[in-house]
This record gives C-alpha cells, sequence and structure tokens, in this order.
C-alpha cells in the first residue's frame, strides 16, 4: 500500500479500534497507540522524503498514487507529497500524538471524544495528502464537523454558541470554496478535453485569466476563512476559549494551517496572475490581521482568548506571506504550527488543576 | 577539526547537567542537585583555563598576532549554497577571555549557592537553570555566526527570566521576571532586523568573515544610503539596540534594578558579571565593522555608554537597597565599557579603547561578583535588603567586611587593585578621542567612589541595628568564593592585556600615563573622603544635603521616572487607547456584524415560517387566491 494512504487508514483502523473498548482507559489506550504509530510513520515520511530528494528525484510530487473513484466527474483518489505537506503532515502528527496525552483524562464520554478527535485528525491528514480537489475538499469538511461536536459537547463556557458559530462560519467559507474549486473544475482544461480535479493537471493548463480573477478571492476567501483572515476571524477567538485543550490545540497547531495550505496550494498554485495582481487586497487584509490581532491579544484577560488573538495575528503572518509569494508561507506555518500547540499545552497547565 | 575541538565540552557538560537535573529534579535529595552542577561547572571551568593557557600561551608562537580558528563547525540549516546557518565554536582572544571570565564566576557562584540557597524550595531547579544558563551563555561567546549568537542570546534571555522569577510565588519577583523578558525582548527584536539588514547585504552570518578587515564583507559594505547613513550603520545601530537590551543601557535599562528579586547568587552571575556584558561583547565581536564601515554607530555607542554610565551613577547615590544600589553601579560601570569601544579605532595602539574595555569587563566581573556575593552574605545575616536596617556589621562578618572593603577600593579605582588599571585605560582612550566624554567620564569615577563608600559605611560601620538575632559571618562555602574572588579583584589588574585580547590580535606597548592616573586618583580620594564625612558616624549631614537638592534628590531617588515614563506610554497609551478600543471593535463591530447577520437570518425566518401552519384550508385558502390574483395580473395584463 502507499505509504501515504496509511495516514488516513491508521486513524480509521484506530477509530474503529476505539469503538470496541469500553471506558476511558481502553480508549485512550487504543488512539495513543494509534496516534504513536502516526507519529513514527510521520518520521518515516519525513526520513523517505529526505533520502529521495537527496538521492536527486526532483519530481514534484513524491510517493503519488492515484485510483478514479468517480467517472461521471472524473474525481480521483489522488495522493502525493511535496516538502511542504511533508513539512505539515509532521507538525499534525506531533500535535495530534500531544492532543491524546492532554485530553488523558477526558472523564465524560471519553469514547466518543476519543473517535471525534481522531476522526478530525483523519481530515487533517487526508487534505496534506490530496492531490485531488474535490477529494481534498471532502477531507476538508471530515475535519470541520467533529469540531462542532468536540467543542458543542466537551466544551466549556458558552460552547454551544461557539460551536454553532464556529462551524457556521466555516461553512460559509466552504460555500465560498465549493464555487471556487466548481469554477476551477470547468475551466481547468480550457482547451477542451476531460475536466479534471487533479492540482498538477489544472496547473499544467493555464486557467483563463479573465475566470482567475473572477475564481481567486473565492477560494483564498474561502480558505483564509479556516486562516482568520480579517474580518472573518470572529469564530476562532470563540472556538478556542470553549474549545476543550486538546481541541483547541489542534485548532490552532492544525486546523488553521490548513486555511493557509489551501490558499497556497489552490489558490496561489493555481492561479498565480490574479494572486499577483489581487495581492495588494490580501495584504492589506492580512496586515490588519497581524496587527489587530496583536492589539486585540493584549487586551484579553482569559489565557485561551490571548493564544486565540495572537493566533489570529499569527495565522495573518502566514497568509501575508502566502500574499506575497507563497515559499515562506508553509515554513512559517509550520514554524507557528508549533508554537500555538505549545502555548495551548501551557494554557492547559494552567488552566488544568489535573495536570499541573 | 582542530586540537581545539574539545572546547565543545565547556558549554555542553552545563547542557548535560541541565537536562539530568532538571529532569531528576524531584529525586535528588538534599544537596545532590548542587553538587552535581558544581561539579560539572568545576569540569568546565577547568577546561577553560586549560583553553585560556593553551590558546595564550604554549600554542602561541613569539611575535606574532592571536588569530581566529573555528574549534568546530557543523552546517545547520542549508538555505542556499551561499547562505547556511552553521553551528560551531569559534576560539580567539576575546571569546577565550570570556569563558575564563564566565565559568570563573559561575563556578564561584556554583560553590556559593550550596550555602546561600540552603533548604530553599526547589533547590535542584535552582541548579538546573543555573547551568541552563551558563550553558546558554558560553554557547553565545563560543558563536561562530551571528545567528547562532542570536539563538544563545535568547536562551539567555529565558534562563535569566527563570531565575529572576525563582521566587515565583512573589508577586514582585514574578513581575520583574516578566519585565527583563519584555524590555530584553523589544530589544532584541532591533537586534533582528539589525542581523538580516547585515547579512543581507554581506551575505553571510559568519564572524570571521565579516569580521575580516581586508575580506570581502567590509569591503561590500557602504552602498546604499538611508537618512544621511549608510546602510549598514543603520544595521549595526539595530544590533546596538540589541546589545544595549541585554547590557542594561539607557533607555532600556529599568529591568535591571527590578531583576534584582532574584536569588543574590544570580544576580552576581547573571547581572553583574556575564550576561549584562553581552551587549559588550556583541559590539567586540563585530568590532571591526563597527570601526571600518559604521563610525557613526560607534559614535552612537559611545555617547549612550557615557549617559549611561553618568545617569546611573547619580541614580546609585540616592538608593537605599543595597542590590539596586549595585545594580545601577553595574549598569554605570557597563557604560564606561561601551564608551571605551565607542571611542576606540581599529588596530594596534588606536586600539586602546578596545582593550581597555575587555579589560574593565574582566575586571568588573570579578569585583562586581564580589560586591554581589558580599551583599547576598550580608543579606543573609540580616535578612533584609535595606541599608537602614544594616550597620555595624564589621564586627560581626569580619571575612565579609574585608572582602567588600577590597571590592569597594578597586571600584574607586585606588591602586594597585585592579579597577584602578583598567578605569586608567578606559580614560586615556577617551582623553585621546574626546575631551567631553573623559570629563563625565572622570566625574563618574568620583561618584563612584562616593556611593561605594556610602553603601559600605551603611552596611559595615554605625550603630548597630535591631536585628532578630546576632548577625553571623556565612559559612566557609559562602565565604571561600569571597576571598577567591578579591584575589582575583586585587591581581588581575597586573594582566598583560595589552598582548592578549586586541583589536587586531596583536600586541602593542601601553603604560600608566600618571597625567591622568594621578588625577582620577585623587577625585577616587575625594569621592572616599566626601563619604567618610558623611556617613562613617550617623549624622544629620546626608539629610542635609538631600534637603538642599530636594527637587533633583527626589527626581534621582525614583529613578528619573523613566519607568512610570514607559509604563504610562505601555499601559495608558497602547492599552488604553489602542487596544482597548481594538478589543471593543472586535466584539462589538466585526462580530456584531457576524452575529447582526445570524439574528437576520433568525428573524426573517421567524416571521416567515407562520406560513407554513400545516392546515391545509389554510394552503387552499392561499393557493385560491394566488390562482386568481394571477388571473387577474395576466387578463389586465394581456
Amino acid at each position: 500500500m502507499n505509504i501515504l494512504t496509511l495516514f488516513v487508514v491508521i486513524p480509521v483502523l484506530t477509530v474503529a479500534g476505539i469503538l470496541f473498548t469500553k471506558d476511558l482507559k481502553q480508549s485512550r489506550l487504543v488512539s495513543a497507540v494509534g496516534m504513536t504509530v502516526q507519529l513514527i510513520l510521520s518520521a518515516i515520511l519525513v526520513y523517505l522524503y529526505v533520502t529521495e530528494r537527496q538521492a536527486g528525484n526532483m519530481a514534484p510530487m513524491l510517493f503519488t498514487f492515484d485510483a478514479l473513484w468517480f467517472p461521471a466527474l472524473n474525481i480521483h483518489y489522488a495522493v502525493g507529497v511535496d516538502g511542504i505537506s511533508v513539512a505539515m503532515i509532521a507538525l499534525t502528527g506531533v500535535v495530534v500524538f500531544a492532543g491524546i496525552f492532554a485530553s488523558w483524562k477526558m472523564e465524560f464520554l471519553s469514547r466518543e471524544f476519543f473517535i471525534s478527535l481522531i476522526l478530525l485528525a483523519t481530515g487533517v491528514f487526508g487534505f496534506f495528502i490530496s492531490l485531488d480537489l474535490f477529494t481534498m475538499f471532502l477531507f476538508y469538511e471530515i475535519a470541520v464537523i467533529p469540531m462542532y461536536l468536540l467543542i458543542g459537547i466537551w466544551g466549556s463556557g458558552p460552547k454551544e454558541y461557539s460551536a454553532m458559530k464556529l462551524t457556521l462560519m466555516l461553512m460559509g467559507g466552504s460555500a465560498l470554496l465549493m464555487v471556487g474549486i466548481l469554477g476551477i473544475y470547468f475551466y481547468s482544461v480550457p482547451t477542451g478535453g476531460q475536466l479534471t480535479f487533479n492540482v498538477l493537471e489544472i496547473a499544467k493548463h493555464k486557467i483563463p485569466i479573465e475566470m482567475q480573477r473572477f475564481l481567486f478571492p473565492f477560494t483564498f476567501v474561502g480558505f483564509g476563512i479556516l486562516g482568520a483572515l480579517f474580518p472573518f476571524h470572529t469564530w476562532s477567538p470563540d472556538g478556542h476559549a470553549s474549545a476543550p485543550t486538546a481541541v483547541s490545540m489542534l485548532h490552532a497547531g492544525v486546523l488553521m494551517k490548513l486555511g493557509g495550505y489551501g490558499a497556497f496550494r489552490v489558490a496561489i498554485f493555481l492561479m498565480p496572475e490574479a494572486a499577483h495582481e489581487q495581492a495588494w487586497i490580501f495584504i492589506i487584509l492580512t496586515s490588519i490581521s497581524v496587527v489587530y490581532g496583536a492589539f486585540g491579544a493584549i487586551f484579553q484577560k482569559d489565557l485561551k482568548y490571548i493564544n486565540a488573538y495572537s493566533s489570529v495575528s499569527h495565522c495573518g503572518l502566514v497568509l501575508f506571506a502566502g500574499g506575497d509569494g507563497g515559499a515562506e508561507l508553509l515554513l512559517g506555518a509550520a514554524q507557528f504550527g508549533f508554537h500555538a500547540a505549545v502555548l495551548e499545552v501551557l494554557a492547559l497547565a494552567v488552566t488544568h488543576p489535573a495536570f499541573g | 577539526m582542530s586540537s581545539y575541538a574539545y572546547t565543545l565540552l565547556i558549554p555542553l557538560i552545563p547542557f548535560f547537567v541541565f537536562v539530568f537535573v532538571g529532569m531528576a529534579e524531584d529525586k535528588l535529595k538534599g544537596k545532590l542537585g548542587g553538587l552535581i552542577g558544581t561539579t560539572g561547572l568545576g569540569i568546565a571551568t577547568f577546561l577553560s583555563y586549560y583553553t585560556a593557557f593553551k590558546y595564550f600561551i604554549s600554542d602561541h608562537v613569539a611575535g606574532t598576532g592571536y588569530t581566529s580558528l573555528k574549534a568546530f563547525e557543523i552546517t545547520w540549516l542549508h538555505l542556499t549554497d551561499k547562505l547556511t546557518i552553521n553551528l560551531g565554536v569559534l576560539i580567539d582572544p576575546i571569546s577565550v577571555m570570556m569563558l575564563v571570565v564566565i565559568t570563573t564566576v559561575s563556578f564561584m557562584v556554583h560553590i556559593y549557592s550550596l550555602g546561600y540557597m540552603e533548604g530553599e524550595k526547589g533547590f535542584a531547579r535552582f541548579y538546573a537553570f543555573l547551568s541552563l544558563f551558563s550553558f546558554s551563555m558560553l554557547g553565545l561567546v563560543l558563536a561562530t555566526n551571528l545567528f547562532q549568537m542570536y539563538i544563545f542570546w535568547e536562551l539567555v534571555g529565558v534562563s535569566s527570566f527563570l531565575l529572576i522569577g525563582y521566587y515565583y510565588e512573589k508577586p514582585s519577583a514574578f513581575s520583574a521576571a516578566k519585565k527583563a523578558f519584555i524590555v530584553t525582548r523589544f530589544a532584541d527584536l532591533g537586534f533582528l532586523i539589525g542581523i538580516l539588514i547585515l547579512s543581507f547585504n554581506t551575505g553571510t552570518f559568519d564572524f570571521k568573515e565579516l569580521t575580516n578587515p581586508h575580506g570581502v564583507a567590509i569591503a561590500s559594505m557602504g552602498g546604499a544610503a538611508f537618512m544621511g547613513l549608510s546602510v549598514i550603520t543603520w544595521a549595526l545601530i539595530f544590533i546596538f539596540i540589541g546589545g544595549a537590551g541585554k547590557s542594561a543601557m539607557f533607555p532600556l535599562h529599568i529591568w535591571l534594578p527590578d531583576a534584582m528579586e532574584g536569588p543574590t547568587p544570580v544576580s552576581a552571575l547573571i547581572h553583574a558579571a556575564t550576561m549584562v556584558v553581552a551587549g559588550v561583547y556583541l559590539v567586540a565581536r563585530l568590532f571591526p565593522v563597527y570601526s571600518q564601515t559604521g563610525p557613526a554607530a560607534l559614535e552612537v555607542v559611545a555617547w549612550v555608554g557615557a549617559f549611561t554610565s553618568l545617569f546611573a551613577a547619580v541614580i546609585a547615590t540616592t538608593q537605599t537597597d543595597i542590590k539596586r544600589v549595585l545594580a545601577f553601579s553595574t549598569m554605570s560601570q557597563i557604560g564606561y565599557m561601551m564608551l571605551s569601544l565607542g571611542v576606540s579605532k581599529y588596530g594596534g595602539e588606536d586600539g586602546l579603547g578596545f582593550m581597555a574595555s575587555n579589560f574593565h569587563l574582566f575586571t568588573h566581573a570579578m569585583f562586581k561578583a564580589l560586591l554581589f556575593l558580599g551583599a547576598g552574605a550580608v543579606i543573609h545575616a540580616v535578612h533584609s535588603n535595606d541599608m537602614n536596617d544594616m550597620g555595624g556589621l564589621r564586627k560581626y562578618l569580619p571575612i565579609t567586611h574585608i572582602t567588600f572593603l577590597i571590592a569597594c577600593l578597586t571600584i574607586a579605582g585606588i591602586p594597585p587593585f585592579s579597577g584602578f588599571f583598567s578605569k586608567d585605560e578606559i580614560l586615556s582612550a577617551a582623553f585621546e578621542s574626546n575631551k567631553i566624554l573623559f570629563g563625565i567620564e572622570y566625574f563618574v569615577a568620583g561618584l563612584t567612589a562616593f556611593y561605594m563608600f556610602r553603601l559600605y559605611y551603611n552596611i559595615f560601620w554605625g550603630h548597630d541595628r535591631h536585628y532578630h538575632h546576632t548577625p553571623h559571618e556565612a559559612p566557609l562555602v559562602m565565604t571561600v568564593p569571597l576571598m577567591i574572588l578579591a584575589f582575583g579583584s586585587i591581581f588581575s589588574g597586573f594582566l598583560p592585556f595589552h598582548n592578549l585580547v586586541t583589536s587586531d590580535g596583536l600586541a602593542f606597548e601601553s603604560h600608566i600615563d600618571w597625567m591622568i592616573a594621578v588625577p582620577s586618583i585623587l577625585v577616587g580620594v575625594l569621592g572616599i573622603a566626601v563619604a567618610t564625612v558623611m556617613y562613617k558616624k550617623e549624622n544629620a549631614l546626608p539629610d542635609k544635603v538631600a534637603a538642599s537638592f530636594s527637587f533633583f534628590y527626589r527626581w534621582a531617588f525614583k529613578k528619573f521616572y523613566v519607568d512610570e515614563f514607559y509604563l504610562f506610554v505601555t499601559k495608558k497609551i497602547i492599552f488604553n487607547y489602542i487596544s482597548r478600543p481594538v478589543a471593543w471593535f472586535d466584539r462589538h463591530i466585526v462580530d456584531g456584524t457576524m452575529n447582526g447577520i445570524a439574528n437576520l437570518i433568525v428573524f426573517v425566518s421567524f416571521n416567515i415560517k407562520g406560513l407554513q401552519s400545516g392546515r391545509v384550508q389554510q394552503y387552499a385558502f392561499v393557493f385560491v387566491g394566488g390562482v386568481v390574483a394571477l388571473v387577474l395580473i395576466f387578463v389586465y395584463l394581456a
């Protein structure tokens, strides 16, 4: 089996395993084992990737695998990674692994909690390995739905409000994204022929510039909402503050990175001309996010709100780099993801008496 | 790989001690953690002395200069083929000198703390942090490139934060730690910007390439200008901002007095002898670049140094917390070092200021660590920091008294103690460069003697106060480091620094200029004499003097309200006038719009949901009505 597929299979198997557990002890054990395997797998992937690159393999994507699963629309299960996705996968591996231990004492509905958490991770891993826009979108939705449950059920404070707000706003983003992705699909091969969702294929052909101008804002803002782009960031502080710590970790450390990654992989990569033309708008918006988030953070009194606003600020930085060109973007994302997750754990150490 | 490869162990041993003691903290009973830390640092100290001996004496070919060499280097991050980030160990005169300074003081502090920190909660944690600090500081001075230095620079900041906040249950200690971290971190932003500008223009981070006076880096500088100064000059000024933050130069000094909330041995190690001179070391490390391409930046260094030395000395004369007096004195002395670098030129005898600065750094480390540890012994005896709670202690603490007196005489610049020699070199360097700066430093020399003896008399002379118990001399484990450092304070002035640590590595002739030395001794003696009259026996004179300068005295006592100014800017302006509106705007306008949209949808659906009543009669009625309406419309329109 392709190594990348394992990244989806292992979480799914873990979820299946948790279904058979009886109490907290068993379910957290199964989750820990599953995510440890996942972490080791991430390390192996990094190693394999580096060796492959050093051996001189300069293909744009490595470890590719392709299978058609919905012929009517030419939707594939296509996977592959480059350096950026490998970095993001390694990051996710670490954060999810740590997240399991951060929820070590989740007494309430523990089985369901771990199932949701790992389902969320499945979506994130799937997102990072996908090369097919539709499959990517599917995984994205898989990641968002458990978020609603995790905050709404295991959260604190005004959790129903926060969960609903987060879900509605992210679904709003998905709607924009859906338009963007379908638009890209219909203009993927302007010369005529079989339409495709495959990112690499689309990049080979050029989407007509008139359509780019129209589609770029849809995709960039769609992913931008997930990356807390001003003024669509308000779901993030509430969501952070209400979410249980492990979820905040995933949220700040990984989920918000989906936004940056998607903006780069889809919006900027496929529509470079429009990205260049409209960069100024997004540079202004993201600069606002950076400064505004930081000032917002200064005023907060709740530790988790401080974290959340600082996430807004830092994600703004990530998207800012995206508006500016791209390569630095994901390096920044990887760094920040780690940073945010560490902060979340610190917040936990302070807020959670059982931990300290 | 050279024969110096073993120097890698010097920073690594404290690191391993940190990891081990930090992990096993709870299991190390009694003093075990401290003993492990002290042993580790003892080995590092031995290796440092061996390195100094090897580098300066046994490996040195007579008549040649000292070159810098890389004992060890690996590529850490490969960015492009030209630009890599390396980690390594750089051996040259200043780094070897710093090795000796850091390990000596750190080792003394390790031993001293075995007594001073005895029975404190978290004894092993203290030693773990102390080792972390030693590791970071050693890594900083051994850095082969700017980026590595920056990494360790931040690590030093973190360990300083941890140690200032050692008594984290005490709110004042905690906020002092925060303050130190935030202020230095703010300054480090300048450092980072400077590094980026400098490396962007020269294409390298490497010190050897950057500072080679005939190398490409210096030759390729100059170029574009901004606001009348070249870009490189701006980069150097930004880098100096970072240095000024760590070295507590005005106006970034506000964290240092508060940092005295940390345990006294920490103040001796970090906030007197090692970390606070990192800024001096940074400028010295890049000195060829400063002197060859950015004379304007050097001028900034000189004036900031001179102003700080005066400013801090004035404040020191008014403070009553003995550790704060020492903290301001440290600022003042570091100002001397900065000034000395600022007036120096590159090469030969023109590099007198460079040599003097490093010389003073060395002697200052000895006597200031001694002063702090002595103050620690006093605090240990009377359980107070305030000099109003002290008096007549010379009878009870004979060893502390003698060593403290030696340190006071040293800092006052009385021969033959070491401070005299290094201060004399600085004054000579200033004299040759700028008479105004020279005048300021002369005045500061007098002030220094005055406030140190004010401190000395207040602690050791005068009447006994009401002590909780009879003050007693500290245990041997604390007094032995005092004696060793006193020995260093007396004799380190005879080290031939002009042969060893010079700007271009070549020896030059240096002798005491009596035209400058004699007046400086007289100024020192005058300062001591005034202090003796005012403070040896309690009398009304100090209060009268204070009253006659009442306005100025109050200003100085309040540290010229610099803290209040910062608080005003951060709390009042940034917090109230920027952050509060931003937070309000976010909650009410941005989020309000989002909630408003949601509420609008709820409102609309609430009002139209009555239409879906489920009553068939109503549906039929609306259906018929609709048909009729449509028919009428079509009839009329047709």
